[in-house]
């Protein structure tokens, strides 16, 4: 048996370096990769300074050290489901027919209710976010669980990469320990250093969307929270058919599966399903809500469900079912996953190739994804937004720009917004020395970034400004339009998002800063330009063609064009 | 609580219940197909002839479901609306219980309880439970549909879970009646009744309780659904996308991932009900003060969730799924619970939590369900005073609803379909036009051409005879100018003119904006008594998002030499694309350079064939 459980492990990790090898850098994970690109002389110190919470340092060592993500993440893997059947068997598993069906059955669970299980399993970005925090929180929970007594720097390292993972984990772990140790006094290092990580955790990252999510209403909320209500139903109704059919053999007095005393506590059980349902209601609350974030609840579910699925096994027939289903799960999820990402891996190498083989300066084609959506395994096209292209182009391989032939109907154009940098009271010195950009981005959001990062090394005193010059704005004041500016200490380089199509065709452009620095906005289209209402830096335009759109908030001195985009019907 | 204080709190509770159907009967609006019914009773006096004659024609060319008459009725004088709705949504419960208990409800407070947490799960499962209850299509074709079902069964139940009684020969006509109105109710919940039904029959036989009424339920059930099943209507419906869809191809090209995923959907729909009984176990179990459950129980619990499970695997050979055709494996599974409730009820702990919180969420819905058909209702009224009141022949401008989308409550604007804008424009108010009065991305526009029919008599009609018998417009949907020509063949008058014969029926489109080299017609379709030629093409959007009208390989014009796309003011010639995700027909790729409508055309040598629409 024992050859058998190490089998079964090592299959499991083998598959899920498989994966790792052929998975592409994609999605949040270029950003990693954006950082590198800007900071090419960053020693150990601005690394640290950038990544010190556990999600940002394992997220930029997966998606910039291959090997890592061959290595050590199929270890986590096994790590977070070893440690997740340890805490609904209340100890270590061992090499018994029992103990390695309590295994599959948990990596089972996780595969069927874990919505989107392929992403949250194989997508760099979720995976250090949410697999490697998740799985130090089921070894802490575990240690508390087990009474088990773990060194103290130990604890604290480890409650670091918790507290500062996620966090719904960061939570459901303290929330956790402090059920299982409250009464014990040998484990208050572990629950005050859990909390004070949690503390940490919650209060770097912005506070919870409280009022996003109450502004949202009940009716958007429950339908948002179908997902989690969806995905327990595979495993309570795989509990509960098992239920349904023991209950039959108790009614027409057939053998039963076990002696009651040995049967799960049914009320250990219902609060761990309330405690499934509070934590995705948690989820909700972000910073960011999608599928992978729902993964702790996963786990407290299936710690909730494994006990009676073992329990029921202990009779011939059930455990035949069980082992059948188990098998069944395992092969598909693992055949899917090497299908799907050895074609995936094909497409992103290829990808990764022509973009590393072009010229500093040139643009660079390279075709979609053959999925453009996402999928339960896929995240799917990732250079759909102007945005992430332009950030990967210029700023991660000093490109002029990415483009992707054929096009599809997601894809963003790029606006092609040109820019000039326009510099007073610095020298030329000082100029080299603030090191502009060579290219500047032709996506807006991008190049104030740069232009942001620029103005931070210019010698105080200086003003810049960035000049848009291929924007036809025909201003009767003659004001100059410009991306930013910086004027003494003064840097109005405005974070503006564009929202959307709304109902009535219309895109917001929403800035969330310099709000009372302009009072008017006009919406340019085919070099016509239309007053429309500043409405507190959120003015409207619904374009009507294919071409540039662009919104440019004015005061009395200058213009700044906040957004443009080129519309896609 | 003494027996007559029960009754008193059973009677108040079974009333408020009745009125709040009554409140929400006399706010519901009037939408999508409650106007075809509109146009009807515009035309004819409301009666059982014109109620004949509506049942004939939807049989044989149409709709064949029992519900569809239903709805015509229910659209008819408002009190029928009024008095009958609420009833039929009262009796659902009682009626669900009565197939889940073997007995009729008693006026206690538990059976109170076990009837609250059955109507709670009913709307907890099914996934639009607003719009099966309050919307009066779907509620005659789902929400009767199951009613009448279970009404038949109900019987069964009682008289085979009770000392053998007089055999009553006074029921015969009545069950077949009732057993033809189940068969002719719905196509995926009739294969699992019969089966039910053929069990029921075999067991009363075998045990000696066969009653002749019983053989007459079980015989109009039989004889309703291949009625309904086979119902040449069916092959006309939706321009006979049901012969295009047989469902052994549709169950084949579905595959096991795509029927699994209806299970899937259905289970993830009941979740939230299946969980709250699993807590509710869970706690009563825990407390161990539960008596044994009755086989008698168990059986009707697995029958219940398997003829729940057989309604939803119907599915698998059914073109259309999920939503509404969840509603009466909703109703069976949420009897299945309510069975595991009431056990659970012999712990008094248990009744008083389950009671609290099932009644919490019992009270939000019905807040829910009246706040939000009283907010649609008033935007409807104030868009039919609109349209009533504007001058014949105008073209009127309407604001949309707030509540435009559809959602678990509320169907959402009916009027984004611009077929529906049409048709209400012209045959319920005679006017030219319907439009929004703003730009909305959920809106269809209106097709900027329109079509031309052109008849043949034989004899030769007049010209002034010709006009006489002419619709006073074509709709610019062929599906729609299809079902003119029908309702005109036979309701009349082109189909009745005396001493001529229609030979032949030509749509054209005018004002196409296609420039065709070849200067070729333009046809939507063109029909003799013996053949009907169109190409059945329709908007897609593929797995990557990318727009396409995709054409029914059978309808594809045997010589196509060119296919064309007409949007934006310009004409672009194409070339179709294969279909390797459905393998439905050819794809025409459409490039959306502005919002508006895409026409696709697919030219023969002879002339050139509307092959589908594209709006965006």
């Amino acid at each position: 048996m024992k050859r058998a459980l190490i089998a079964c492990v090592a299959a499991f990790a083998l598959v899920h370096a498989v994966v790792a090898l052929w998975t592409p850098v994609q999605g949040d994970a270029w950003l990693h990769w954006v950082w590198a690109g800007r900071h090419p002389d960053g020693g150990v110190g601005t690394w640290l300074l950038a990544h010190h919470t556990f999600a940002e340092a394992v997220g930029y060592v997966l998606a910039r050290v291959a090997w890592v993500h061959i290595v050590v993440s199929p270890l986590v893997a096994v790590a977070l489901v070893v440690g997740t059947c340890t805490i609904a068997l209340r100890r270590l598993p061992r090499a018994t027919g029992d103990d390695l069906l309590a295994l599959g059955l948990v990596s089972a669970l996780i595969w069927i209710a874990q919505p989107h299980a392929g992403m949250a399993w194989f997508y760099i970005p979720s995976v250090a976010t949410h697999v490697y925090g998740a799985a130090i929180a089921v070894w802490l929970v575990a240690a508390a669980r087990c009474g088990w007594i773990v060194p103290w720097p130990l604890v604290i390292v480890a409650s670091y990469c918790v507290g500062t993972s996620t966090r719904a984990i960061a939570l459901v772990t303290l929330v956790a320990v402090f059920v299982l140790v409250r009464r014990q006094r040998n484990m208050r290092v572990l629950l005050g250093a859990l909390l004070v990580a949690t503390v940490y955790g919650f209060a770097r990252a912005p506070l919870l969307e409280i009022g996003k999510i109450l502004r949202r209403g009940l009716d958007p909320n429950l339908f948002v929270l179908k997902l989690p209500i969806e995905a327990i139903g595979k495993v309570v109704s795989l509990v509960a058919a098992f239920a349904l059919v023991e209950l039959g053999r108790r009614v027409f007095g057939r053998l039963v599966a076990g002696d009651d005393d040995a049967q799960p506590d049914p009320r250990a059980s219902a609060w761990l399903v309330v405690a499934y349902l509070a934590t995705s209601v948690f989820c909700l609350f972000g910073p960011h809500y999608y599928e992978a974030t729902l993964l702790p609840a996963t786990l407290v579910l299936v710690v909730a469900a494994v006990p009676w699925l073992l329990w029921f096994a202990r009779q011939r027939g059930y455990r035949i079912t069980l082992i059948a289903f188990v098998v069944a799960v395992q092969v598909i999820a693992w055949a899917t996953s090497l299908a799907t990402y050895h074609w995936i891996g094909e497409e992103g190498a290829r990808r990764m190739e022509l973009i590393a083989a072009a010229k500093p300066g040139d643009v660079v084609t390279v075709p979609p994804y053959s999925d453009i959506l996402a999928t339960n395994w896929f995240f799917g096209e990732d250079f759909s937004t102007a945005r992430m292209r332009q950030l990967v182009a210029v700023e991660a391989f000093g490109l002029r720009g990415i483009e992707i032939l054929p096009e599809f109907r997601r894809l963003e154009e790029n606006p092609h917004i040109m820019v000039e940098l326009q510099v007073d009271g610095a020298t030329p010195a000082q100029l080299a020395e603030a090191s502009p950009p060579k290219i500047w981005s032709t996506v807006p959001s991008v190049a104030r970034e740069q232009f942001d990062q620029f103005v931070h090394k210019l010698e105080p005193g200086a003003d810049a400004r960035l000049v848009v010059t291929n924007v036809a704005f025909l201003d009767a004041k003659a004001r100059p339009l410009v991306l930013a500016w910086l004027h003494g200490s003064e840097l109005v380089s405005p974070r503006v998002v564009a929202s959307t199509l709304d109902e009535e065709n219309r895109y917001t452009v929403k800035m969330y800063t310099d709000l009372g620095r302009f009072n008017e906005a006009w919406w340019i289209q085919a070099g016509v330009a239309t007053k429309t209402p500043y409405r507190n830096g959120s003015p409207r335009m619904r374009p009507t063609l294919p071409v540039l759109s662009a919104i440019v908030v004015c005061n009395a001195d200058r213009c700044l064009l906040a957004d443009a985009l080129v519309p896609r019907f | 609580m003494t027996v007559r204080t029960e009754r008193l709190v059973f009677a108040t509770a079974v009333l408020a219940m009745w009125a709040f159907y009554v409140v929400q009967a006399v706010h519901t609006p009037t939408l999508l197909d409650d106007w075809y019914q509109l146009t009807w009773h515009r035309h004819h006096a409301f009666g059982a002839a014109s109620i004949w004659e509506y049942g004939h024609y939807n049989y044989f060319h149409f709709n064949p479901r029992i519900g569809d008459v239903l709805l015509l009725i229910v659209n008819g004088p408002r009190w029928i609306h009024l008095v009958f709705t609420p009833l039929v949504q009262l009796a659902l419960v009682p009626l669900a219980f009565t197939v889940a208990f073997a007995r009729l409800p008693r006026a206690t407070l538990r059976d109170l309880a076990v009837l609250m947490v059955l109507q709670l799960a009913i709307w907890l499962i099914t996934p639009i439970p607003g719009i099966v209850y309050f919307y009066r299509p779907f509620a005659t074709n789902y929400l009767w549909s199951i009613a009448t079902m279970l009404a038949l069964f109900a019987p069964y139940r009682l008289e085979l879970a009770r000392e053998p009684r007089a055999a009553r020969p006074w029921l015969v006509p009545i069950m077949f009646v009732l057993g033809w109105c189940a068969g002719m109710g719905n196509e995926h919940t009739g294969p699992t009744a019969m089966l039910a039904m053929a069990c029921l029959i075999v067991w009363a036989w075998r045990t000696q309780r066969l009653r002749a009424w019983m053989i007459a339920g079980a015989l109009g059930l039989f004889i309703g659904y291949p009625m309904l099943f086979l119902a040449p209507g069916q092959a006309e419906r939706y321009a006979g996308m049901a012969t295009k869809s047989a469902p052994v191809k549709v169950l084949v090209e579905r595959g096991v991932t795509g029927n699994t995923e209806i299970v899937l959907d259905f289970l993830g729909e009941a979740q939230l009900a299946i969980d709250f009984v699993i807590l509710a176990v869970l706690v009563a179990w825990r407390r161990r003060a539960l008596p044994a459950f009755s086989k008698a129980s168990y059986i009707a619990l697995v029958v219940l969730i398997v003829a729940a499970g057989g309604m939803v695997c119907t599915q698998f050979a059914s073109p259309t799924v999920g939503e509404r055709l969840f509603f009466a494996p909703a109703v069976l599974l949420a009897a299945a619970l309510a069975i595991v409730i009431e056990w659970l009820f012999a712990d008094a702990r248990a009744l008083r939590i389950v009671a609290v919180v099932a009644g919490l969420l019992f009270a939000y819905h019905i807040v829910r369900f009246v706040d939000v058909l009283d907010d649609g209702y008033g935007e409807n009224q104030h868009r039919v005073e609109l349209l009533a009141s504007a001058p014949a022949n105008s073209d009127v401008k309407v604001p949309p609803y707030a509540m435009w989308k559809r959602t678990r409550w509320w169907w959402g604007d009916d009027f984004q379909y611009a077929s529906l804008r049409e048709y209400v424009a012209n045959e319920v108010y005679d006017l030219h036009s319907i439009d929004y009065d703003r730009p909305l991305h959920w809106s269809e526009p209106a097709p900027p051409d329109h079509f031309v029919a052109t008849p043949t008599f034989a004899p030769p009609l007049s010209a002034e005879d010709q006009a006489r018998v002419m619709p006073r417009y074509i709709p610019t949907f062929w599906e729609w100018a299809l079902v003119q020509l029908r309702r005109s063949k036979t309701l009349g008058p082109i189909g009745t003119v005396p001493g001529h014969r229609l030979v032949h029926y030509t749509v054209d489109i005018a004002g196409s904006g296609l420039s065709d080299p070849h200067h070729r017609p333009v046809r939507v379709f063109d029909w003799t008594p013996s053949q009907l030629a169109f190409v059945d093409g329709r908007q897609y959007d593929d797995p990557n998002g990318r727009p396409w009208v995709r054409v029914w390989q059978p309808s594809v014009p045997v010589m196509a030499v060119d296919t064309f796309v007409v949007g934006c003011g310009r004409t672009q010639r194409v070339e179709t694309e294969f279909d390797r995700f459905e393998h439905v027909g050819p794809l025409i790729p459409i490039d959306i350079g502005c919002r508006g409508t895409f026409s696709a055309f697919m030219c023969d040598p002879q002339v050139c064939w509307l092959a589908g629409r594209y709006w965006r």
